[in-house]
């Protein structure tokens, strides 16, 4: 479990290197009610 | 700072929240232990992985058959089953989905054990179950889902290693939140930050790394 740690944090450095905004990939909603 | 990655940084408090409810996770493992032969989990999304990590948690620490269910067998075909000899286990972080808390339902009324870890103890899929522990992750804002799935993740292990007795597991699972919030102190954020730009500059999807 300690090892996705590095993945989210690749994950959101990536996003924001790219100019993309971490908290909201495009194309991707929060789907919150029915995950 | 991102919503993610101050999402990322709570991790570790809310494992612990989720440990400090440890006792009512040993009550919950000792109402269900012996009442299952069998496990079938159920989740969307990201929690359908925590979904798979808990079928691989019950093969091989409990040695009982585990599989994942497909929703629409029951809200779309109205094909129930036998359940009578089932822990049937849902996994959401909302606790809203309809599919999943149509399956508890139907399970419930045939005779399975149902179980839903949930982020919401409130929701519909948790009235759903007969009991359920809290994953405690709190609010998230960010798409990406994190601490709310590292914290289904958790809840898992920690219901399997009540229900097996195995203390490595125990120990391993009551280490987690020091050895996240090590990890999290300690990492190398230097080169964190080169492997993301090298993505980055490579084009590869942020949600692809």
């Amino acid at each position: 479990m300690v090892l996705l740690i590095p993945g989210l944090m690749l994950a959101e450095q990536t996003a924001r290197l790219r100019g993309a905004n971490p908290d909201a990939p495009p194309g991707l909603q929060k789907v919150t009610e029915t995950r | 700072m991102s919503a993610m990655a101050v999402e990322i940084a709570e991790i570790p408090a809310a494992l612990t929240g989720l440990l400090d409810g440890r006792d009512e996770i040993k009550t919950l493992a000792s109402q269900v232990c012996g009442r299952f032969r069998r496990a079938v989990l159920l989740g969307g999304g990201s929690s359908d992985h925590a979904a798979t990590y808990a079928r691989y948690l019950f093969e091989t620490e409990l040695r009982i058959p585990a599989s994942l269910a497909a929703p629409s067998v029951t809200t779309v075909y109205g094909a129930g089953g036998d359940w009578s000899d089932a822990l049937v286990v849902g996994v959401s972080q909302s606790g809203r989905c309809p599919d999943l808390v149509g399956v508890l339902e139907e399970a419930r009324n045939a005779g399975a054990v149902t179980l839903a870890i949930t982020n919401d103890t409130r929701s519909p899929r948790a009235t759903a179950a007969h009991t359920f522990p809290d994953c405690g992750a709190g609010e998230e804002k960010s798409v990406p889902a994190t601490k709310s799935s590292v914290a289904e993740l958790a809840a898992i292990a920690c219901l399997v290693s009540e229900l097996s007795g195995d203390a490595t597991l125990a120990s391993e699972r009551d280490a987690l939140p020091r050895a996240i919030a090590g990890f999290l102190s300690a990492a190398d954020l230097a080169s964190c930050g080169l492997l993301a730009s090298v993505a980055a500059d490579e084009g590869v999807p942020p949600w692809c790394c």
